[in-house]
């Protein structure tokens, strides 16, 4: 982060001030006051700003509010896409395919049609041929979850425990849509728990066909992590958040 | 940032509570109130797992400025003790 961007940087501010006035307060405390407690509450302040202040560093470089909007325009973007296809299945949720680019989605023409098994190297295109049938023919689209992934921890098929890491730092750390996000595995699915979502569930087209924002990300983290094609089987209400079940299909 | 915001109010608090419980059960060393700060900072930046890596490793820093800290502090306590004061 450059330096102007810093010393706009709410966190560096106070981080500064914190600093300053614990290292003017401390020896005040100390030496004039001969207090113990105070002096040690200037020491902590001095631990709060530096905390404070590198903290601000660390903060990334689009902000919450920025990635919310992106997230947004991105999916009213493929919400009108899908809309104009008339397409209605349920995504399937793609790995990086041997490592390579990112994790995508594939959305079948065919309503209900067969799951697509070994689905081998998908061309790098919008209209892709995934089986041998005359029908085995999808959509593959670059999902909200396939750029998130982007600098978080998470290798393909590196297992499903570091699935709640990944959600964690993306919807927590980065986007801040969440309070906290859990996940199991159990009988072939994945189980994830989103305490306090900021995004609302809304029933439009998009939605239908590849779940929610959070969803959506939920199952790219999860395909990633498992090396896997998953797709989202359901997504429910819950007193505390939201719960969203994934099936693995491999 | 809820989670920054969080976090700096949750040790704010921390900080606060452990310099009033210490000062009411009188204490009067400072290093035991820095060491009791170090702890609670480390143990606050375990607990909060939703931290990028970025965010973890700034934090990290701080931490081993404390633990630096905390450190001297204790091998002062060492020369005390062996030279007998």
């Amino acid at each position: 982060m450059s330096k102007s961007k810093l010393n706009k940087n709410p966190y560096y501010r106070l981080g500064v001030i914190l600093v300053v006035s614990g290292a003017i307060l401390a020896p005040v405390f100390y030496l004039i006051l001969e207090s113990v407690p105070l002096s040690a509450l200037g020491i902590s302040m001095i631990i709060l700003g530096l905390v404070s202040s590198m903290l601000a560093g660390s903060r990334p470089d689009i902000t919450p509010e920025a990635s919310q909007m992106m997230l947004i325009s991105g999916i009213q973007n493929l919400a009108s896409l899908l809309e104009e296809l008339g397409l209605r299945s349920r995504a399937i949720y793609l790995p990086s395919q041997e490592g390579e680019g990112r994790p995508r989605a594939l959305i079948p023409l065919q309503e209900n049609g067969a799951v697509p098994k070994n689905t081998g190297k998908l061309p790098e295109r919008l209209v892709a041929r995934y089986g041998p049938g005359m029908h085995d023919i999808g959509l593959v689209v670059t999902t909200p979850g396939s750029v998130s992934l982007d600098g978080v921890g998470i290798e393909p098929g590196g297992g499903y425990e570091q699935i709640e890491g990944a959600l964690n730092n993306i919807l927590v750390g980065i986007m801040d849509l969440a309070d906290s996000v859990s996940a199991n595995i159990s009988n072939g699915r994945v189980v994830v728990n989103i305490t306090k979502p900021r995004l609302k569930y809304e029933n439009i087209w998009f939605y239908r066909c590849l779940g929610s924002p959070m969803a959506s990300i939920a199952a790219t983290a999860a395909s990633q992590a498992l090396s896997s094609p998953v797709r989202i089987d359901r997504e429910e209400k819950t007193r505390k958040g939201l719960k969203i079940e994934l099936e693995v299909l491999e | 940032m809820k989670l920054y915001n969080s976090f700096i109010a949750v040790l704010a608090a921390v900080f606060s509570g452990i310099t009033v419980i210490m000062a009411a059960f009188g204490v009067e060393q400072l290093d035991a109130y820095f060491t009791a700060y170090t702890l609670a900072l480390l143990i606050l930046t375990t607990l909060y797992v939703s931290f990028s890596p970025r965010a973890r490793r700034a934090l990290s820093t701080v931490g081993l400025v404390a633990f630096a800290g905390f450190m001297v502090i204790v091998a002062i306590e060492i020369v005390e003790i062996l030279s007998g004061r």
